[in-house]
């Protein structure tokens, strides 16, 4: 039976500034699949998850991605949104003035026209985000301070998935959320992010290291290193890699 | 700051000299005596100097050559009988306040307000106080040229004296603009705040035409004043505002001032920092789309121990727009122990849009807190893919981003009414952004 993946890329090339990042990547996610992409730094796995979301400057010279069977790489980034793509920034951008309630309101809206439906009912949604923030330990008061102006990076990263719960999307890549979390908040954004697990959802979890498996049990780990990926297991081999690290884990591919 | 006032082409110059000198005498036949001197002493300043032109290091990014013309043009005009009809538009919240009007250069009565003795030139009975009040201000600070022409020039003053120990409960809105008709000319502003007192001052400008703006407030020992100043001219408007503050022992001051509208607007602050312990908090913002020309200068001055100074400014030029900004902080050998921060940051949005911005420290004491920093940027393409990445389309990402370069300075101010009101004008100029509804 052919099933349609969430996500499927082949042999994916991906230049920045005349270097090539990414050099034939392939990778299949699956409805409800939760896959870790792991690698040293310098691999290209920020380069995966910015080239997934539509940055600028980023430049596909091979290879195809097709997001729930239509070409992703033909959408700008805001159409790819819209599409349910959500991208979990490593470092969420400050945007004084503008609030996180405005910003919220301004991309459900958005994703509502697209998909030919009514904005949304002041009433639901001051319910809807109220619930959402409650869900991620975020003080009301959050809500109308403006987007991530003088969070630290804790709050910052909590934020995120906030905009994740409220946005809802079909796949969501999150770049690094575990980086900069003490372990109180890398609790409440893994529990957050377990919560948002459904058989509708998958998840891409780009991260260096293992700690945020060890509270998100993903479907699938894959080794990036080279602009490739080069093993895949299961989270067994997250512990692994934290174990032996890179070097050994890879030296083992090489030989 | 130039040493030697330059001045325009000499021909231009006696013949704007010249007539100002016959509008001086107009005006000067129904003076009190003590006015009409006034009015010689501040003619001859201004026949002395001229108006600066761009040679003036002062003046360099703004040309009066214009004003010259205009003012030529007009002082003919001052004959004619004034015209009077009411300018501007105000936020809702702020209709039940007191308020005045100053249109064509004249005064509207005064409300009855308790601890606040009001006077006007044009009124006889408090005439004589408020041209000591004049005089006093002439002598303490000197004439530089636009202040001296305002002063040759004016068919009327509003003095307010705060009595010592009050606490005005509502803003007091002074709203200043023109008929159409004629020129707004010069509009003139003593107000003086007693000791221990507090009030809000809300200064609306809508002008059509001209205007010489002199805005000159006194802050008695422990006196809190909060002033905000937002400059909404007509497109065509030509305007130049001076607003000065001096702040006495302990007095503090709230300054915000917005200039949104004009063709060319120069608003000149100074702060005067005079007394022991007195602190001041000035937040600008100036948005010069279109073909607007905005240039703002601003000078903190201090000159006595403890004081403290924050300044934070933010210009926009979109369009064809020039934006200018040249803030000083000046402190003097006496001022020990100042603390004085000044930061300017500017945003080009267009190839065609300039901004010149200029920070200056100048400081005559070793035991100070000073700190400096200017930047002049584009739209961080970092915050535009964010919004971008949650489905914003571009144009509405840029529209947010502006706006919150600008709300960052209206939100710092805490005026929750003036903030609402500003930030729907800010959304109506830089167009509607979904989300606004609902």
């Amino acid at each position: 039976m052919a099933k349609i993946h969430m996500l499927e890329i082949n042999n994916l090339h991906v230049s920045v500034g005349g270097t090539e990042i990414l050099k034939g990547l392939d990778l299949a996610v699956g409805a409800g699949e939760v896959h870790a992409i792991m690698g040293p730094n310098g691999s290209g796995k920020s380069t995966l998850a910015h080239v997934l979301a539509g940055r600028e400057g980023y430049e596909v010279t091979s290879g195809t991605v097709r997001f729930q069977g239509q070409d992703l790489l033909a959408l700008e980034p805001e159409e790819r949104a819209r599409e349910g793509l959500f991208l979990g920034f490593q470092y969420p951008i400050e945007i004084p003035g503008v609030s996180n309630v405005y910003l919220l309101r301004a991309a459900l809206n958005a994703r509502r026209k697209h998909r030919g439906e009514p904005a949304v009912d002041a009433v639901g949604f001051l319910r809807l985000v109220r619930e959402k923030a409650r869900l991620m330990q975020l003080d009301e008061s959050f809500l109308q301070r403006g987007v991530n102006e003088g969070f630290s990076g804790g709050e910052k990263k909590r934020n995120e998935i906030f905009q994740l719960a409220v946005l809802e999307p079909a796949l969501a890549v999150l770049d690094e959320t575990d980086s900069g979390l003490d372990i109180d908040a890398l609790k409440v954004v893994s529990s957050g992010i377990n919560r948002l697990r459904d058989p509708a959802r998958s998840f891409i979890l780009v991260t260096h290291y293992q700690r945020l498996l060890s509270h998100v049990q993903p479907d699938f780990v894959h080794v990036l290193t080279g602009g490739r990926i080069v093993r895949t297991g299961d989270h067994r081999l997250a512990l692994e890699l934290e174990e032996s690290g890179y070097d050994q884990a890879l030296a083992a591919v090489n030989q | 700051m130039a040493g030697q006032p330059a001045t325009a082409q000499v021909p231009a110059r006696d013949a704007l000299a010249a007539a100002v000198a016959r509008a001086v005498a107009r005006a000067g036949a129904a003076d009190l005596p003590a006015m009409a001197g006034l009015r010689q002493q501040a003619l001859a300043a201004f026949t002395e100097r001229g108006l600066p032109d761009t040679k003036v290091e002062a003046w360099r990014y703004t040309d009066l050559a214009g004003y010259a013309t205009r003012l030529s043009a007009h002082l003919a005009q001052l004959e004619e009988p004034a015209a009077g009809a009411p300018a501007g538009e105000l936020p809702p919240a702020l209709a039940g306040a007191p308020r005045l009007a100053c249109i064509d250069g004249r005064w509207s009565d005064p409300p009855d307000l308790a601890g606040v003795r009001f006077g006007r030139l044009s009124d006889p009975a408090t005439a004589p106080r408020c041209a000591a009040a004049l005089e006093a201000a002439a002598a303490g600070r000197g004439l530089d040229p636009l202040g001296a022409l305002n002063l040759a020039l004016l068919d009327d003053a509003l003095l307010v004296e705060v009595a010592d120990d009050t606490a005005l409960s509502q803003p007091l809105v002074l709203v200043l603009g023109d008929s159409g008709r004629r020129v707004a000319g010069q509009a003139r502003l003593q107000f003086r705040l007693g000791r221990g007192s507090s009030a809000t001052v809300i200064i609306h400008q809508q002008h059509t035409t001209m205007v010489n703006a002199v805005l000159e407030f006194d802050c008695a020992t422990g006196a809190r004043l909060a002033c905000a100043r937002i400059q909404r001219d007509a497109d065509q408007a030509l305007h130049l505002t001076a607003s000065s503050f001096t702040l006495a022992d302990d007095a503090g001051l709230e300054f915000l001032s917005v200039d949104l509208g004009a063709g060319l607007a120069r608003h000149d602050s100074h702060v005067r920092l005079a007394g022991r312990g007195a602190r001041a908090s000035v937040l600008g913002l100036q948005l010069a789309g279109g073909h607007r020309h905005l240039d703002n200068r601003s000078r903190l001055e201090h000159l006595a121990p403890a004081t403290t100074s924050r300044e934070r400014f933010h210009g926009i030029a979109d369009g064809h727009g020039h934006a200018v900004f040249s803030g000083l902080v000046l402190v003097h050998p006496e001022a020990r122990g100042t603390d004085a921060r000044l930061t300017n940051r500017n945003l080009l949005l267009t190839g065609t849009a300039e901004i010149d911005s200029k920070p200056e420290l100048e400081i005559y004491t070793d035991d100070v807190k000073c700190a400096h920093g200017a930047t002049t940027g584009q739209l961080d393409s970092d915050a535009l893919f964010y919004l971008r990445s949650r489905g914003i389309p571009p144009d509405i990402a840029r529209e947010l981003l502006i706006r919150s370069f600008a709300r960052e300075v209206i939100d710092a101010a805490q005026w929750p009414v003036l903030a609402e009101w500003l930030g729907a004008d800010l959304a109506r100029r830089m167009g509607p952004v979904d989300g606004d509804k609902a």
